[in-house]
Formats: C-alpha cells, structure tokens, sequence
C-alpha cells in the first residue's frame, strides 16, 4: 500500500535551559498509508505534539526524515504542506473574524481561487453543520464550535493528508461525537489521517493501526489485533502498559 | 516572497485592529478628539489666565508709601495697582494666600536721596509660587523703570544735557524671521517628539498584539501551516505596523496642529501657525516618517517575536521607549544642538532632521545620510525579525 507520510529514524532534541539537552523523539520510524488513520497513542509529555509538528513542518528534526508525498521535507517543506492539513488544540483562531471571513483567509493564504474557497466554504459550513453561524464572529462561540470552525479551517484546502493533535481534548460530550464522526467521514471520502490522542477508546474506536510512544520512543507499531499477538494482552490498554512497563522494566 | 499574500496578511491584521475597540480607540480617536481637548484645553487656559493676569487689577501694599508720593502716584495712574492697607497677617503668608500680590517697602530717606540726585531705595517683596505675585513683579519693575527714566531726564535737563547724553548707542532689535519661520520654529520644537511618541505607542500597542499576541493566544501555528513563509509572515506584520503606525503619527500631527491653531485663533495672542504645504516638504516629511516607522516597527516585531507573551513584549519594549522619550524630549527642549555625527544615528537623525525641515534649515547631505542610515538600520533589524521568525526555539517558547 502506498504511504502518504512516511517518518524515518526521527529523532529531535530540545535545549532547555534548566535541564540541558532534552531528548524529545527517538529514532522514530513509522508511516501513513493511503486511506488508513493512523494513531499516535501516548501520555502527556511522550512527544506526540512534537512528532506531529515535525511532520506538519512546523518544526526541524535534529536528525532523521519525514516523507510527505515522497517529498521530503528537508528540501520541499512549502510544496509538501500542499498536502497537509493540520489541526491541534494549540490553534486557535482570529476571533474577530466571522466564520466565512477566517476561512476566506486561510483560503487566499494557502493560494486557493475565490471561486474554489466560496465553494468549498458552502460544502464544509453543511458538513458541520454551521450555516447558521456563518457571518458570526467566532469570539462567542464555545469550545465545541470553535473546534468546528477549525476542523473547517485545516479541511478548506481539501489536503489528502489531515494531521489531528488530541482531537477531542476539551470538547464536551457532543462535541466529541460530532468530531469522531466528522473523521470517519473524512476516512470514507479517501482521506489519509494521522490522530494523536492519550485516549484510549478514540485510537480503538478510529484508528486502524496505532503506534505506541512513550518518552520519545516508539514502542510498537501495528494493528491492534498484531499489538495483542505480540504482547499477549487482550485490550488496547492492556497492551499499551504492557510494552510501557516492559520497557520500563529494561531501563 | 509573494506579495499577493503578504497583502491577504496585511489586510487580515489592519482588520483586527479596526475591530479592536480599545486599539481604535487609541490610534484614531485619542489623536483627533482627546489629544487636541487636551492640548488645546490646558494651552488655552494656561494663556486665558496668563491674559487674565496681565489684566487683573493688582494688590499691593506701600509700606513708607508717605516718602514716595510721586511713585506712588505714578503707580496708581497706572490703572493695574490698588493700593491696600497693611494686611492682618505677616507679610510672606499673605503675599502666598494672596491677600496681596506685591509689597514694596520704601526707606524714610527716599524722596531727599531723589532731590538730591542719589538713589532712594525701595524692596519689593513677591512670591513666585503665586502667579499674579510672579507676574506683577515684572509687571511692576517695568513700570518702574519707567518712573525711573523720568527721573533721569529731569537730573539730565537740569544739568542742561540732552537724553543722548547717556544713551550713546541706541539698539533696536529687528526679527527677521517671517510668520512660516516663526512657525517653523514653534512646530519644530513641537512635532518631532510627537513623531516619534506617538509612531512607538502605536506601533508598540499593535505590534506586541501580532507578534507576542499571537504566541500567547495560540493563533501562530494556525498561520505557520499555511502556504506563508516565515519571511512573509514578518514582512506582512512589518508593513502592517508601518502603515498603522505612520497613519497614528500624521492623525496625532493633525490633532496637535489643529489644537494650536483653536489656541492661538481664540486667544488672540497674535501668534499664527503658517504651515508649508508645498508637496517637496509633505513628501519629505512623509519619508521621514516612514523611514521612522520601518526601524520602531522592525525593533518592536523583533522584540515582541522573542517574547513569550505581551507582558513579557512590553517589558522589552519599555525601555526602548523610555530612550525614545528622551531623545524627543531632548529634540523639544532645544538645548542640544545637532553635530554632523547625530545624522548618523538612526531614529535620531530622522527627529533632528524633521526639527531642520521646521525650522527651514534642512541640508540635502544630512537628509541622503539619514535616508541611507535608515535602510541599513532598519533593514538589519527586519533580517534579524526574519531570522528569529525561522528559530523555533524562540517561536514555541512558552
């Protein structure tokens, strides 16, 4: 199967002030096929963030390279964010601007024709259901709606590759729903997409492989059905304190 | 760099600072509505009441007023002296109540000394802490003077001696300084430390918000993963707070302009304000200001791109603005004269520069070396915005 990202010995290294050098990814080697979800699974601080802003082109790795498209990033990071969507709970949004003026803007920065934003404007407003809120300015909406107006914002330029940091972090219990469904729609129509999340019934519920990171490190890889034959568990969360605490065990 | 899309940028920040009331406020309101109130209101008043001094009918007690009849008759032909009985209290706290404005004390011996061609004495007691007491007293030694060049010609005429006799030279002072000079002057104190005030407020209010703003409200990243490029990123922010802040300089000069104009026009003070609006000085004085905004915007995107958040921007910024302050205020005082070195210090040259163009004294060397300075300055410190944009170690500190 064709793979849309492709991440190979990733690793990255912070300098910290207080801690000295801090290593945040090691040897990171995993990929996203075409039309798969691919899930980061991870607690706080095990470099998801990192790995998914690396891929974003947001950041540099110290060493390692990241495909996007076969291009790599190293050399093509403007062309190969053509591809890319992304979305994390990190991005907030101008909030004097009203929904179809945000979107107009991301649109002409990322170089789409007016035609072609006005269209997909009026078929991503139906696809989450904001056409009543259109002309507003997103400072008053909740949370639940601004995630909205910024899942609208990372799909506007219709990317093959969508990048989703802690999807559900902070939204409320519809809100959550909406967007669980939101991406299993985005899966139906094609697309590639690549979730991190501490939660462990959203990676069991979406993703069809799942990578395992604790401390920077890559613990497995697979579906969960191969996760389980290789760790001997039954759930997802067995599995994932499994390899956490066997390699715990090793260090 | 795309220039189609550092104009989309460009739009998108002069549209949140339209729509952000308390910016607005400050950037158009505060310079054509509060700042002329202000200016105009307290120049007014302060002239009003400096009038109302010079009219007012003065206060004074003459103690020994017995031994100077003639003085005191003078005095009082005047029309500005009233002269009163010895107050109730001690002299010092009634000349700073103002019970009296002035006292003059005059020596037993004064009118002999005068007929005998010596000098009689005379004290006058004033408080310069009350301002009738401080204006009459010069009001008062000129009327003096006066009585005492009468004097001088009866001792002269009774010596049979012409006026001239001592007065061998005779000084008349003539200002040739037109209406537009005498402007000048006054605008050149004036405006270049308005300039250079009001482009660093309004550039540091709206550039620490796009900058240190961002990062704290978590809206850059949303904008790094567009098709934009660092460098247009900081390009369209630079540009946004050049044009913003050279708008907030011309309105804070109208205001100013505009408050003078009411002060002098309504007080009568015979002053006019007589501006050239040729367009070879607009389109200096246009340049200056650009020039001013590019280097204060580039200074203040890059101190706001290292800040983690706007406290942290503004503590950077202070400082800066403090200097500003006081090269400004240096400008208006006029007690430091400009050497050729000063047209090669950025920032400074352009304040000095725009008091020559004032004040008609502007020379084409010292504009090309302010003009040259300004680039390279101004041009380093948006290569090192740039470079900074690019290091993400400053991008994602939080």
């Amino acid at each position: 199967m064709e793979s849309l990202v492709k991440v190979e010995n990733l690793s990255k290294v912070f300098k910290d002030q207080g801690k000295g050098e801090v290593q945040a990814l090691v040897n990171l080697n995993f990929e996203l096929r075409a039309g798969e979800i691919f899930g980061l699974l991870g607690p706080n601080g095990a470099g998801k963030t990192t790995a998914l802003r690396i891929i974003s082109t947001l950041m540099q790795p110290t060493s390692g390279d990241v495909f996007i498209a076969q291009l790599n990033l190293r050399d093509n990071a403007r062309r190969a964010k053509e591809y890319l969507g992304f979305l994390t709970a990190e991005m907030n949004l101008y909030d004097y601007f009203t929904v179809r003026e945000l979107l107009f803007f991301f649109g002409q920065v990322n170089g789409l024709t007016h035609t072609y934003i006005t269209d997909r404007i009026s078929w991503l407003v139906e696809l989450l259901d904001l056409e009543k809120y259109i002309d507003r300015r997103v400072d008053n909406f909740s949370t639940g709606m601004k995630q909205k107006v910024s899942i609208a914002r990372a799909l506007l330029p219709d990317p093959p590759i969508i990048i989703f940091d802690e999807p559900i972090n902070g939204l409320d219990l519809m809100a959550s729903r909406v967007v669980t469904n939101l991406i299993r729609e985005l899966k139906n129509e094609g697309k590639s997409i690549i979730i991190s999340t501490h939660n462990m019934n959203l990676a069991e519920n979406l993703c069809d492989r799942i990578g395992i990171l604790f401390e920077g490190e890559l613990r497995g890889v697979g579906t969960i059905e191969e996760l389980a034959r290789n760790t001997g568990q039954n759930t997802l969360e067995d599995i994932f304190f499994k390899m956490v605490g066997e390699f715990s065990e090793l260090e | 760099m795309n220039w189609n899309k550092i104009k989309v940028l460009l739009f998108k920040e002069i549209k949140g600072v339209v729509r952000d009331r308390k910016t607005f406020m400050m950037m158009v309101i505060f310079p054509l509505v509060f700042l002329p109130v202000l200016i105009g209101g307290i120049t007014y008043f302060q002239m009003k009441t400096m009038q109302g001094n010079m009219e007012e009918i003065v206060p004074v007690y003459i103690e020994g007023r017995e031994y100077a009849t003639g003085l005191v008759g003078y005095l009082k032909s005047s029309g500005d002296y009233k002269i009163v009985d010895q107050p109730e209290k001690d002299i010092a706290p009634a000349l700073q109540d103002g019970e009296i404005a002035l006292y003059l004390k005059i020596e037993p011996a004064f009118h002999q000394k005068i007929i005998a061609g010596n000098s009689g004495e005379i004290k006058l007691f004033y408080n310069n802490t009350n301002t009738l007491s401080d204006s009459s007293s010069k009001r008062i030694l000129q009327l003096i003077a006066g009585y005492t060049a009468q004097i001088v010609e009866q001792r002269l005429k009774g010596l049979q001696l012409s006026p001239y006799f001592i007065e061998p030279v005779k000084l008349e002072l003539v200002n040739t300084a037109t209406e537009q000079e005498k402007s000048g002057r006054f605008l050149g104190m004036m405006i270049p430390y308005f300039v250079i005030i009001s482009i660093f407020i309004g550039a540091m209010n709206i550039g620490i918000n796009i900058t240190s703003g961002e990062k704290e409200k978590e809206t850059l990243s949303t904008l790094l993963v567009t098709q934009l490029t660092r460098s247009e990123i900081v390009v369209g922010k630079l540009l946004t707070l050049i044009i913003l802040s050279t708008f907030s300089a011309i309105l804070n000069i109208v205001g100013i302009v505009l408050a003078y104009q009411f002060v002098f026009s309504s007080v009568g003070s015979g002053m006019e304000l007589v501006i050239d609006l040729s367009a070879n000085t607009l389109f200096k004085l246009g340049g200056l200001f650009v020039l001013l905004a590019f280097i204060v915007s580039g200074i203040i995107i890059l101190a706001g791109s290292f800040a983690r958040n706007i406290k942290e921007g503004n503590s950077y910024v202070m400082p800066i603005y403090m200097v500003v302050i006081l090269i400004g205020v240096l400008s208006m005082s006029g007690a430091f004269q400009p050497a050729g070195f000063i047209y090669y210090l950025p920032i400074v040259n352009i304040i000095f520069l725009l008091q020559d163009i004032f004040m008609l004294q502007a020379n084409l060397l010292h504009l090309w070396i302010t003009i040259i300075t300004s680039l390279v300055f101004g041009g380093l410190i948006s290569y090192l915005s740039v470079k900074l944009f690019q290091r993400e170690e400053i991008i994602f500190r939080t």
